[in-house]
């Protein structure tokens, strides 16, 4: 309780607050702009965060990735485009509802059920990451190495397209992240003579070329300006009836529990919450043909289980160290860079990151909603900004970003050649998200694997022998073998897009 | 349409290449060390035949099949990479305004629709912003204009 009550302090202190909305509304904003995502936000900020002090800059990082999840569904309701993936399904009935007149009413519905969603998330966040702190104090290096490898395998199955490409990415990921000197032999590998590359690939260069430059690529020609207007969506308009708030009161309680759920396992996150959350109100409505055709249900349900999931992804980042997700992957990134090493012992070594953290969550969210409805014009307005205007100035925050973090003109060079690639892999369908989480866990995954063995006297079997770390590969097989199944059967891959 | 699906075969036929390369070189150059005491050379090796062997997973069943053809929007990336490139050439031999106008210029040549008098604006103004945020803010040591 104590520990509540100092997290809030910090929390509530000026420059907490003031990190927290900046990193919200930027998410906001980066949620309702189709074309730029969450990941190319969150590499663009990257580098500002060494200025900051860790909390500060993890609680404007997490707003932004929240913040996201909020304005996404602004987008889906009235253009019928997801500002990002996680939204996608919002706009199956949101913008149905808009044509039907009632977007206002979708758009409200949507901020409350994110409210709510958010709320439960953290709810879920505050109750079960102490209690896995402590579980997860046993855990040796056979454990992590075997849970890191379940997280890649969840992430590269779940991406879109094949699960041999995601593989790849995810292995080619692991082999980048061992550019650079060795951990514990201090050799250096694949530096090839070239002092910039002592250090290894700068992850700011890897994901603003992988995410930034490449995501502006695929976006200058397909991106236009939206014709739509706020006339229309007054505040008068966005009053739900109470018809309307009984409809969204079970469906956004169910969205909220399997957000809560999906969010805190490796691989899936809010996107795919979002599938199984309106799947699962078709599956209990008494008309499911009303599904499709402007049901508020289809609106709360995943904007609900969207916003509950980027809470809870937050237990494993922080509490064991292991990201689901690309996003998770940078903000471990920038602890560690910030000397913290994300696990079970985040929460007595700095307890007051930890619960400044979640406390900040309350407040961001409660700032979201209070933007999200009365200012919904401003976000309606942004839509209108021709991209033309919007991709120079985000390559021009990208190229100083990336010189900043080590006045390097050797890291601009790179993020050519990694936009480049980038740029490539997207044409053939290689999911970029796989890659940068194998670069952030292949490092960590050598050096548990190292101890592991010199625990075990080279002893490969250790991480089928004991129990924890077998439960683990099990898993792994599992989820190999599933997602082989579903190739086979020609079903569709989980995901829609991989922006998570 | 490809009679071959030439997307994964170019895939496959680089993380094959790349993979197998890379596993090659750190065999040859970096001790492996023993399962109980791992070398430096191991991790690397053992990385580069899972992408070799993922790579050629990929590659060998797209040989039998038709493949779409991707858009290549060969323009816009030379554009938005050639961009990035100028402002790392510009940044240390003019100075961070002149590097940022030339970024937006680059930059602006991607879009069909940009027009030089908009991108003028916008190259004064993001340079504006850019000394703002990162010099006067930030602290960056960037000088604004550099004579070579």
């Amino acid at each position: 309780m104590e520990n509540v009550l100092a997290g809030l302090a910090i929390a509530t202190s000026g420059m907490s607050l003031l990190y927290c909305f900046v990193g919200v509304t930027l998410g906001m904003l980066v949620g309702v702009l189709p074309g730029i995502g969450p990941l190319a936000a969150l590499s663009m900020l990257f580098p500002f965060t060494f200025h900051l002090d860790a909390t500060q800059a993890l609680i404007m990082l997490a707003g932004i990735w929240y913040g996201t999840a909020y304005g996404s569904s602004t987008a889906a309701i009235l253009l019928n485009v997801p500002g990002e993936a996680s939204s996608a399904v919002t706009s199956l009935d949101g913008y149905p509802m808009a044509k039907q007149g009632r977007a206002g009413v979708a758009l409200f519905v949507a901020a409350l059920s994110s409210l709510v969603g958010g709320s439960i998330g953290i709810v879920v966040l505050m109750a079960f990451a102490p209690a896995i702190a402590t579980y997860a104090i046993a855990f040796g290096p056979t454990e992590y190495f075997s849970l890191m490898l379940l997280g890649l395998v969840a992430a590269a199955s779940m991406s879109a397209g094949s699960l041999a490409k995601g593989l790849a990415m995810v292995a080619f990921g692991v082999l980048l992240g061992t550019v650079g000197t060795d951990l514990s032999t201090g050799a250096y590998r694949f530096v090839f003579g070239v002092p910039s590359l002592a250090d290894g690939i700068d992850i700011a260069a890897l994901a603003m070329g992988l995410f930034g430059v490449a995501e502006i690529i695929m976006s200058v020609r397909v991106a236009g300006a939206a014709t739509v207007s706020a006339k229309g969506i007054t505040l008068r308009s966005m009053w739900p009836t109470r018809d309307d708030l009984r409809q969204s009161l079970w469906p956004t309680l169910r969205g909220s529990a399997i957000g809560s759920f999906f969010g805190t396992l490796p691989g899936t996150g809010p996107a795919i919450s979002t599938f199984f959350a309106y799947a699962a109100e078709k599956r209990v409505a008494r008309d499911p043909s009303r599904f499709g055709r402007g049901a508020i249900e289809g609106v709360a349900s995943p904007e609900a289980a969207n916003n509950a999931a980027v809470q809870t992804a937050f237990i494993p980042t922080l509490m064991l160290g292991i990201p689901g997700s690309a996003a998770m992957a940078i903000m471990i990134a920038m602890l560690m860079i910030q000397g913290i090493a994300p696990g079970p012992t985040i929460m007595t070594q700095a307890p007051t990151l930890f619960w400044g953290l979640v406390m900040s969550f309350w407040i961001g969210n409660l700032i979201l909603f209070a933007m999200s409805a009365p200012l919904i014009g401003i976000w309606v307005r942004l839509l209108t900004i021709p991209f033309g205007l919007l991709y120079p100035a985000i390559l021009m925050f990208i190229c100083i970003g990336v010189y900043a973090v080590d006045n390097s003109i050797f890291d601009v060079w790179m993020v050519v050649v990694i936009g480049a690639f980038g740029w490539l892999a997207r044409l053939v369908e290689l999911p970029a998200a796989p890659m940068l989480l194998g670069f952030v866990l292949g490092p960590m995954m050598e050096e548990h694997f190292r101890r592991a063995l010199m625990l075990s006297r080279g002893d490969l079997l250790t991480f089928f022998e004991r129990p924890i770390s077998a439960t683990v590969m099990a898993f792994i097989v599992a989820v190999i073998l599933l997602s082989a199944w579903r190739a086979w059967r020609g079903a569709p891959p989980l995901a829609l897009g991989e922006e998570d | 349409m490809w009679k071959r699906d030439y997307r994964d075969i170019a895939a496959g036929g680089f993380f094959l290449v790349v993979g197998g390369a890379a596993a090659l070189y750190a065999m040859t150059h970096y001790a492996m060390g023993s399962l109980r005491n791992i070398g430096p050379g191991m991790f690397p090796t053992g990385a580069g035949i899972v992408v070799a062997v993922l790579g050629l997973a990929i590659l060998a069943p797209a040989l039998g099949r038709a493949g779409k053809r991707p858009v290549v929007e060969f323009d816009v990336a030379a554009a938005v990479l050639a961009s990035v490139a100028a402002f790392a050439v510009a940044l240390p031999l003019l100075g961070l305004v002149p590097a940022t106008v030339v970024l937006v210029v680059v930059s602006r040549l991607a879009d069909r629709r940009a027009r030089p008098w908009g991108t003028l604006a916008l190259a004064a103004g993001l340079s504006a912003l850019a000394w703002g945020v990162f010099v006067l803010a930030l602290g960056v040591p960037l000088t604004a204009f550099r004579w070579p």
